[in-house]
């Protein structure tokens, strides 16, 4: 397969939003308006836990320019609770607020100055109750509940050793475990190491706002938002007003990054409510600040317990991880699964006995981030990896080449096999960085990572449809967000290469639940091989009708026909379509159309653990050479390498830009960048505090390698990408400092404040 | 006076506006002249996505007033281009793929401009001091980099 | 300022104001006379934008870019003259500093980054009362003198001195003591959590009349005559230099103790930075 030379997968063409993007002409949820449009701002609680006793809007209400102020009193009619798993986030606050941000009211205005005068008008009484500011304080005996009432949802189905519990204890939602093997192969290693490792939280820092325009006209509702999953918002809204599905249209057009966090119900549930009492159209848009309070990545405390042989052989791991899951749920209950799936890591293993408990505290929800759960993961399980080779004096290189998972090997017992060679991408990043070669000076050293995550979504259903006009234009048609991925340009090139006809001929339709086919939604790096499937059998089906319609125009069959360009080519004869066409079907001409479906399998047995067999896995291996200033505790990144393997590159540039981006948001991490609280408020809650990675911050070298290596299970040989990249580089950076000065940091940020104080520990 | 009557140079044609005191100029560029390319993210001034030429200097549209403008020379991105084709810079960020979700890229497109015209031959540590002013959490930044030294190539 | 759980930073929230745009110093400051306590003046607008964004009510604004004499740089008997208005991108680049100056001019290069160099003021960055800002800790260092005007007149204020100056008029201009053995240093690579600033005479090798400027660490810039007993040279300088920073960090104040680091961390990095800096300037001779 990857030998094969293909027309356009791998070719050199401009992104299919290039020119839009590069021209200003790209237009986003954030540039949609409206006539008549109003505008929306949010109340937020300044308090971190309290009970909302009274809300008096009457002043706010009678502000010139007011058109209504939306409080849990207009929720007649609806089910006003939304969440992935498990349906805890109100709308708006109905009985008590969580987290400072929490919102409480909605204004409705002819602007957004008199929007936000109308909040300061807002009379709100709470009766204030102690807050949960960490995972500790939630779980202690006489915490007080976040919920009193368990709030309803659902467990997922499982296979062969995976299991989970919703509420198994109080300010816990769900608790996600994993077994197989047996524990008593604890008794027979040599060794038993206990670490503990903490990840810190960051936010996503999109730069379109969270944002959604609304209409509700007669029975009609319209919503435009940057979202990441416009079926599911549409299924949320549907259930939330108790209206139906197909009378709720969600569009989606480019979204300016959303790394995970503009899945699911965001702007959407206040600009729909408020569109419908108003009558009038209605904007939402979130400043940077409040999108710091909506959503972020899972801060976790994560137990290793590993036992190993003397001659470093892995044999058996039990890990505790306790997720800070925010105060609402939102992608909680995955992301745990995701953490527990992915804690053995890249090795081998004998036993593997995992628990993840999603905790409820008083900060902002935690939800999907880049990685999903693999990145807590890879931090515990990569330190710990290098850890315990320096214990038992062994290269860190050493220990992973002789316990890293072969090509083809299952990643555990029903589950599907690697689909990479480790050892050889770990010798790529070794050979970039002269790893065999470093120099033994204290002050400076190299660190290595390698990381393994389940990419394609669980039991994700992909649907496409692919037309083609009379002169050949192709539009595909496909819920897939291009949220700057290169979704679209992968997407578009494969009907391209279905099709043989040029790239730049092939136009990804406007995404709209209406018209477009159904698909899950924009996550777990699934758009080039799922829905890619779903396109090439669009393509393929499409492809298949022309051909029949020329083989009958032509009087032959049309597996003598080959399709290149518009033209069909019988024996030495070219014969153009668009002739033909207007031929047969007058002056209008005419359209083709096809569809394609694709949905991973559950096996009879339920032998795959998370229910169907992983698609593809997305790997992260990753080097940093560091040199750490003794007296200041700084850590310099003299280079870093970063590596996934995309299995046959559709698109260099945005294949490579993904790494890359991926990678940059682990060295922030890694570094500098987190959410600090501060009592139950954001301490940095602002774009002036709250510190992300500039082109200042970039590594004196940054390389990577985007591999073709050539298993890849997807269309033409494709893996899907774009959350390698992070994965790695935390634990890398933590290595190779402990390869430089002997120090070991469990905790993120690493900051040089902390090296010190672990340098002075040394002494 | 509450409002100020001002006559500036907008990508190259002459534009006359009674503005609020009080009004931003990315609030002009947007809603009275409709030009949707310059995009508003942070609205503080850090990340940059809003910037725009000011007499050649990049400037955060979002933290400068309309009033500033007066007599001045402003360019947007739709101001950039070359007649119908692109300019060297938006060529490069185009061929170079030096752009994902495409948020910020019409602000730092024109932070890049503006470093060209200051310093057409710029080295790698030149472009990453200069192109820190803005934010990208997409792309990691090399490919912007290595974009902005291709552009720089491309004109000379 | 408000709450940024409730008043978050947008140029939606700034409040309609009168603008005026005088043509000289004198006539601004008849404007603040006449406006007096319901006014505000402008530069860049960096700070300003910021404060008006998140809520500050302004009745007047008078803007300060249209007088010239404010933008202006000259050099007079030893004496660097910065107009308040001079914006940090016309001290990094202009052709005078570059000559007479030439280390402030690096200094200013590394301030912020471009787009506020480009908008940011001198007088601007010195009044926003941030801590995190450098011009106050480099002006001290370098034992500079803010001027203001008013009706009545002129009057100086040592940068050291600044943070008492709210009502003290219009700043007009900034002025430097410089001279050709005059060296200056700030290390920035510690920011947020503290930056040091070191001015010196160096001559044949001996470091003498030190001046040290501290930023980040405390809620105002701090910092004033360095302590020496004598000139350092490069002989001593790892050394002494060492023992004369230890020193001077030991008598400063508690430093802040935030989520950014500890008062203890920030102290004994005072110390770091300033012992590199005396070497570098002894080394460089």
């Amino acid at each position: 397969m990857t030998g094969e030379r293909l027309r356009t997968i791998g070719s050199a063409q401009p992104r299919r939003d290039g020119i839009g993007k590069v021209t200003g002409n790209a237009r986003f949820a954030a540039d949609v308006e409206l006539p008549g449009m109003l505008h929306a701002k949010v109340l937020r609680s300044p308090h971190a836990h309290a009970r909302v006793v009274r809300i008096d809007t009457s002043k706010a209400a009678r502000l010139a320019g007011v058109h209504h102020v939306a409080t849990r009193d207009d929720f007649a009619g609806m089910q006003p609770v939304y969440g992935w798993l498990i349906k805890d986030q109100p709308v708006l606050a109905i009985d008590k607020v969580r987290y400072v941000g929490d919102m409480i009211a909605a204004v409705a205005a002819d602007d957004e100055a008199t929007a936000y005068r109308a909040l300061d008008l807002i009379d709100v009484d709470y009766e204030l109750l102690p807050d949960l500011q960490s995972i500790e304080a939630a779980l202690e005996a006489d915490a007080p509940a976040l919920f009193e009432e368990p709030p309803i949802g659902f467990v997922n189905t499982y296979g062969q050793g995976a299991s989970a519990e919703k509420d198994p204890r109080k300010n816990v939602c769900y608790r996600f475990n994993y077994r197989t093997g047996d524990a008593s192969v604890f008794g027979g290693c040599d060794h038993i190491f206990e670490d503990t490792f903490t990840f810190s939280r960051m936010q996503h820092y999109f730069l379109e706002p969270y944002v959604a325009v609304a209409q509700w006209q007669g029975d009609q509702v319209e919503v435009w938002s940057a979202t990441q999953s416009p079926f599911l918002n549409r299924k949320e809204l549907a259930r939330v007003f108790q209206h139906p599905e197909e009378k709720i249209t969600v569009n989606v057009l480019y979204v300016g990054g959303g790394y995970g966090a503009k899945t699911g119900c965001k702007t959407e549930p206040i600009a729909v409510l408020l569109a419908r009492i108003t009558a009038r159209p209605v904007r939402l848009a979130f400043t940077m600040e409040e999108q710091l309070l909506t959503n972020t990545q899972h801060a976790a405390v994560l137990k290793l317990r590993t036992g190993v042989m003397n001659d470093g052989t892995l044999v058996a791991r039990q890990s505790e991880i306790l997720l800070n899951a925010g105060a609402y749920s939102d992608a909680s209950p995955l992301v745990a699964e995701k953490a527990g799936y992915r804690i053995p890591g890249s090795y081998r293993w004998r036993h593997i006995d995992t628990q993840v408990d999603c905790v409820l505290t008083n900060q902002a929800p935690a939800g999907a981030f880049r990685g999903f759960g693999g990145t807590q993961a890879a931090w515990a399980s990569e330190s710990q990896i290098d850890m315990i080779a320096r214990r038992l004096g062994i290269d860190p290189y050493a220990l992973r080449m002789k316990n890293l998972k072969d090509l083809g090997e299952a990643f555990v017992p029903g589950e599907s096999a690697i689909d990479s060679d480790l050892r050889l991408g770990l010798d790529l990043i070794c050979e970039r960085l002269d790893y065999q070669n470093r120099p033994k000076r204290r002050g400076h050293g190299i660190g290595l990572s390698v990381v393994l995550k389940d990419g394609g979504g669980v039991n994700k259903a992909a649907h496409a449809m692919v037309k083609a006009t009379t002169n050949g234009g192709i539009i595909v048609s496909s819920a897939t967000v291009e949220l700057g991925q290169g979704a679209h340009t992968a997407l578009t090139s494969m009907a391209a290469e279905v099709l043989n006809c040029e790239a730049g001929r092939v136009t990804f339709a406007a995404i709209s639940t209406g018209s477009t086919p159904w698909e899950q939604g924009t996550f777990a790096s699934s758009g080039t091989t799922i829905m890619g499937r779903a396109v090439v059998a669009a393509a393929a089906q499409l492809k298949e009708k022309v051909l029949a319609f020329a083989a009958e125009d032509l009087g032959c069959s049309p597996d003598q026909l080959i399709l290149e360009d518009w033209t069909v080519r019988k024996g030495n004869e070219v014969i153009p379509l668009a002739p033909m066409i207007m031929k047969n079907f007058g002056g209008p001409g005419f359209e083709f159309t096809g569809t394609g479906y694709y949905k991973p399998r559950v096996p009879d047995d339920h032998s795959a653990p998370l229910e169907t067999p992983v698609d593809f896995w997305e790997i992260g291996w990753g080097g940093a050479e560091v040199e750490v200033d003794q007296q200041t505790g700084q850590v310099r990144v003299l280079k870093l390498v970063v590596s996934s393997d995309f299995g046959r590159i559709v698109h260099h540039g945005a294949c490579r830009g993904q790494d890359e981006g991926s990678a940059m948001m682990g060295l922030g991490q890694a570094l500098f960048e987190t959410v600090l609280y501060d009592g139950g408020r954001p301490a940095n809650g602002t774009p002036l505090s709250y510190r992300v990675p500039l082109s200042t911050d970039l590594p004196g070298e940054f390389i990577s390698i985007s591999q073709e290596q050539g298993h890849g299970r997807g269309p033409f040989g494709t893996k899907g990408g774009g959350e390698g990249g992070i994965l790695p580089v935390a634990s890398a950076i933590a290595n190779a400092i402990d390869d430089a000065v002997g120090v070991r940091i469990t905790d993120l940020p690493i900051t040089p404040e902390k090296v010190l104080a672990a340098l002075d520990k040394q002494k | 006076m509450k409002t100020v009557s001002i006559r500036f140079n907008l990508n190259g044609r002459q534009v006359s506006h009674e503005v609020p005191a009080n009004q931003t100029l990315i609030d002009l560029i947007r809603r009275q002249e409709r030009l949707l390319g310059t995009k508003l993210s942070c609205d503080q001034a850090v990340c940059g996505a809003c910037t725009v030429l000011v007499n050649g200097q990049p400037r955060a549209a979002c933290a400068t007033f309309a009033f500033e403008a007066d007599a001045q020379d402003v360019v947007t991105i739709e101001g950039l281009a070359d007649g119908d084709g692109l300019s060297a810079v938006q060529q490069a960020f185009l061929d170079n793929a030096a752009f994902q979700c495409g948020y910020c890229t019409p602000g730092m497109i024109m932070l890049a401009a503006a470093l060209l015209q200051q310093d057409p031959d710029p080295g790698e540590a030149a472009i990453r001091r200069w192109m820190g002013a803005n934010i990208c959490r997409c792309t990691g930044y090399q490919m912007i980099v290595d974009a902005v030294r291709a552009a720089a190539g491309a004109k000379s | 300022m408000t709450d940024a759980a409730q008043t978050p930073g947008t140029h939606r929230n700034i409040p309609a104001f009168d603008l005026h745009r005088p043509a000289s110093i004198a006539e601004a400051c008849r404007l603040a006379e006449k406006f007096a306590g319901r006014c505000v003046f402008m530069g860049g607008g960096v700070d300003l934008l910021q404060n008006l964004k998140s809520g500050l009510a302004v009745e007047n604004l008078i803007y300060l870019k249209s007088v010239p004499e404010l933008r202006a740089i000259g050099i007079e008997d030893g004496t660097l003259r910065i107009g308040a208005c001079v914006t940090h991108r016309d001290l990094e680049t202009d052709p005078l500093i570059a000559v007479h100056a030439p280390a402030l001019a690096k200094v200013w290069g590394e301030i912020g980054n471009v787009r506020i160099r480009i908008a940011g003021t001198l007088g601007g960055n010195i009044l926003s009362g941030d801590p995190g800002y450098d011009g106050l800790p480099a002006l001290i260092a370098l034992n500079a003198v803010a001027v203001f005007e008013d009706t009545n007149g002129p009057r100086a204020v040592p940068a050291a001195q600044l943070a008492g100056a709210e009502n003290a008029g219009l700043l007009t201009a900034i002025e430097v003591p410089i001279a050709p053995s005059r060296r200056f240093l700030m290390d920035r690579s510690l920011k947020p959590v503290v930056s040091v600033a070191l001015s010196a005479d160096v001559r044949g090798g001996a470091v003498a009349n030190a001046r040290v400027g501290v930023g980040c660490a405390f809620r105002i810039a701090t910092g004033g005559p360095l302590p020496m007993a004598g000139d350092l040279t490069t002989a001593d300088a790892a050394a002494r230099g060492a023992a004369i920073a230890q020193e001077f960090a030991g008598q400063l104040p508690d430093p802040l103790d935030d989520v950014f680091a500890s008062s203890g961390y920030r102290r004994r990095m005072i110390a770091v930075l300033l012992a590199r800096q005396l070497r570098a300037l002894a080394e460089a001779g």
